[in-house]
């Protein structure tokens, strides 16, 4: 393909013309807010405009760069070389350092040209310093990139070809988990954005609430939808058979989207009922905080993990300095003005307001327990305390005894009223709800035998929210009322938490696995299941050479399924095997295998599993952010926002 | 026997595969002082001699750990923090006789 010459050089005019533009936005944003000068502030959407059309060229330059193998630019010289096929030199641009960092500024501001674009509605100075303070984010990391991660930077010596992206990330995982994951972190800045404006005119209203709540849900869609998709290709790519490892990035993309969590309910109660003012604008603060932590933490390379791009701490750490800058930026002007936020009324003890307390306190415990597991090796390390390594046994332990009631709440909450429920008629629908999902429980357990009480706990909430669920609909229905997107939304994604929780409980209680040796022709035993190894041919793929096996699956006597896992050696690290594993998917299981190397005269090492449920876990997460995205799509978010 | 974790370097020419197929026995050193190793299961893909690993088990009667989980970092600059440390340490008190 011909190139233009100075592509690359374009590409930084172009980066640096975003930054400016996104700095000029900031700066007279705030000035016209702070002056309510009306022909400034009609600035505001053609700015968004466009510090978005230069940012967007700007990452079309790398992408192009990338498409034609300018491996004159050093950053396209380490991620990717002719051999590779187009889609994965494409996602090889976010698959380094300088690139994600690129791909989140152009996140932020494509949400800040829907910001502006979305904001019809509101009072010009309140739009004018929501977006000020998103371009004013989007100008420093702009700037930083440009300055100390310049993904266009050129190499002195130009190489034939270049070096490759790590054979792991050349999975369709890298073209869409990342994207999505960034645009939930750069997501949360405009709620972060909103509580910035509410805090600087003191008006934290239901109107200010409503407004809050559908970026909120938006944002908390994208990090759940990237997070379920990170952990599916864990699963499928690092051939261990498990879908969540607690390893720092995967602690640092949890940690944002549990406070998330916290604050779409949150955000509910301040527009419904006028309560946990402060509480909510705090917790915007730190969810997008968090977000930072997680998009830019695990990048810097202080916490060594599979996901680590850099080993040089130094690259990160202005990166962290900035993060750090807007997080005591935002708490110190929270400190000075919170005092002038009010609750307007209370709420007994037993009322939703309540239940929604409960939840907020269970996800900001099992963040803070996260963060404590995530961060203690480093803290000690730091103290020279001795090294030690926080692993999965502390989580599970940790966590388990904060899930359950909150699984709990998911159930309890929808059922309350707002203000004050009275226990007398809560309790003959609780009743029912209890000899639903008690009887189904029992039921399940006589039919299967659960080997563990916490599967019974498990199977137990997830029909504990399943059966509240429907008891809700069933009194809507017969109230006659309509129902909401919002609501159905709501329902939906504590449907699909029911659907995790089972997935989860019943993958771990009835996995099974085998590590074994096959020559061509014997079998293996799991389960009711058979494998036997048919063949094991050499192939050629487009950058790789691969070995791969046709195992075929017997089920009572009846062929089922052939598998066929693959070895793959890419040409550019011969001396690094990746393993392919082969799974046949089913809704209630899935047969997974992993090819191992050959071990002698003809036999090869297998491992294999059987995993039943397993793919609940993802379709729950499925649900959850489409349940966001009925929620999102509610007409009365729609209708006059404008603040009161 | 509790449980531990320990890192270090595959000595190089230790690894050994016993007759069954899967049972193998290799040493990891951080190159002062060697662990002999013994598993029954699958290796990782980066598993090998020279390289960075982390083993999970549990030491026998005779100083040898019977490993339930033999990790190899899917990065081949990949150490881990606790074995490169172990390894700066062992360097060190190697030089200091001379």
């Amino acid at each position: 393909m011909m190139m233009p010459p100075f592509l690359p050089e374009f590409g930084l005019l172009l980066l640096l013309t975003g930054a400016s533009c996104s700095l000029v936005m900031a700066l007279l944003l705030f000035y016209a807010a702070h002056h309510r000068h009306a022909l400034l502030l009609a600035l505001a959407r053609p700015l968004a405009l466009l510090q978005w059309l230069a940012m967007s060229g700007s990452f079309a330059c790398l992408l192009l760069l990338f498409a034609g193998n300018d491996f004159s630019v050093r950053y396209v010289a380490h991620n990717a070389n002719t051999a590779m096929p187009l889609p994965y030199r494409l996602g090889a641009a976010w698959g380094g350092h300088e690139g994600s960092l690129q791909l989140w500024t152009l996140l932020l501001s494509l949400w800040t040209l829907v910001v502006a674009v979305c904001s019809r509605r509101l009072p010009a100075v309140t739009r004018a310093q929501i977006l000020a303070t998103m371009g004013l984010i989007n100008a420093g990391f702009t700037l930083l990139l440009a300055a100390s991660a310049n993904p266009f930077a050129r190499l002195e010596v130009i190489p034939v070809d270049g070096r490759e992206l790590n054979p792991l990330l050349q999975d369709p995982g890298l073209i869409f988990h990342p994207p999505l994951l960034y645009m939930g972190y750069a997501g949360f800045a405009v709620v972060f954005a909103i509580a910035i404006t509410g805090l600087l005119s003191g008006r934290i209203d239901a109107a200010w609430a409503r407004w809050a709540r559908p970026w909120t849900i938006c944002a908390w869609m994208f990090l759940t939808a990237g997070i379920a998709l990170g952990s599916l290709w864990a699963y499928y790519e690092l051939g261990w058979g498990g879908w969540w490892f607690w390893d720092p990035v995967e602690n640092a993309s949890i940690m944002p989207w549990l406070l998330g969590t916290a604050l779409l309910h949150s955000l509910a109660a301040t527009e419904k009922r006028g309560v946990f003012k402060r509480w909510t604008v705090l917790l915007a603060i730190l969810t997008f905080s968090f977000a930072l932590i997680g998009a830019f933490l695990v990048r810097s390379g202080v916490l060594s993990s599979v996901h680590a791009f850099t080993s040089d701490p130094r690259r990160g750490l202005l990166i962290l300095l900035l993060t750090a800058l807007i997080i005591a930026a935002s708490l110190l002007l929270y400190a000075l003005r919170a005092d002038r936020l009010h609750g307007d009324s209370q709420f007994a003890p037993l009322s939703r307001e309540a239940l929604l307390l409960a939840n907020n306190i269970l996800l900001c415990v099992a963040t803070a327990s996260v963060l404590l597991g995530t961060l203690y090796p480093l803290l000690l390390d730091a103290l020279d305390l001795g090294k030690l390594s926080v692993g999965p046994p502390y989580f599970n332990q940790v966590l388990l005894p904060i899930f359950l009631p909150l699984l709990l709440c998911t159930g309890l909450g929808p059922q309350l009223r707002w203000k004050q429920q009275k226990l007398a008629a809560l309790l003959p629908a609780l009743g029912r709800i209890l000899l639903c999902c008690g009887g189904l429980t029992l039921l399940w357990s006589g039919l299967f035998s659960p080997p563990s009480v916490l599967t019974v706990l498990g199977v137990f909430s997830a029909l504990w929210i399943a059966s509240s669920i429907v008891h809700a609909l069933q009194q809507r229905l017969r109230g006659g009322k309509r129902l909401s997107m919002a609501t159905a939304g709501m329902h939906l994604a504590h449907l699909g938490l029911a659907v995790t929780t089972a997935g989860i409980a019943l993958s771990a209680a009835y996995s099974l696995e085998t590590d074994t040796q096959l020559g061509i022709g014997q079998s293996v035993r799991l389960g009711d299941y058979q494998f036997s190894l048919l063949s094991v041919e050499q192939g050629l793929g487009p950058n790789y050479l691969t070995s791969t096996a046709r195992i075929q699956v017997w089920q009572q006597g009846k062929p089922l399924r052939v598998l066929m896992p693959e070895k793959r050696r890419y040409q550019s690290q011969p001396d690094m095997p990746i393993s392919e594993a082969a799974i046949a998917a089913g809704p209630f299981s899935h047969l997974y295998a992993t090819l191992a190397d050959p071990i002698d005269n003809g036999s090869w090492g297998v491992r294999l599993y059987y995993k039943p449920m397993v793919s609940w876990i993802w379709a729950g997460a499925a649900l959850m952010a489409l349940g966001g995205l009925l929620a999102a799509v509610d007409r009365r978010y729609r209708r006059a926002g404008t603040a009161s | 026997m509790s449980l531990i974790r320990v890192g270090g370097l595959v000595e190089q020419g230790s690894l050994s595969r016993k007759e069954g197929g899967l049972n193998v026995s290799f040493s990891i050193s951080d190159t002062a002082h060697a662990v002999p190793v013994n598993y029954r299961g699958i290796l990782p893909d980066l598993f090998r001699e020279g390289r960075g690993v982390v083993v999970q088990g549990r030491l026998d009667a005779h100083g040898v750990l019977q490993a339930e989980q033999v990790l190899a970092k899917h990065d081949e600059k990949y150490l881990p923090p606790e074995a490169q440390k172990a390894m700066t340490q062992a360097a060190a008190s190697q030089q200091r006789p001379q």
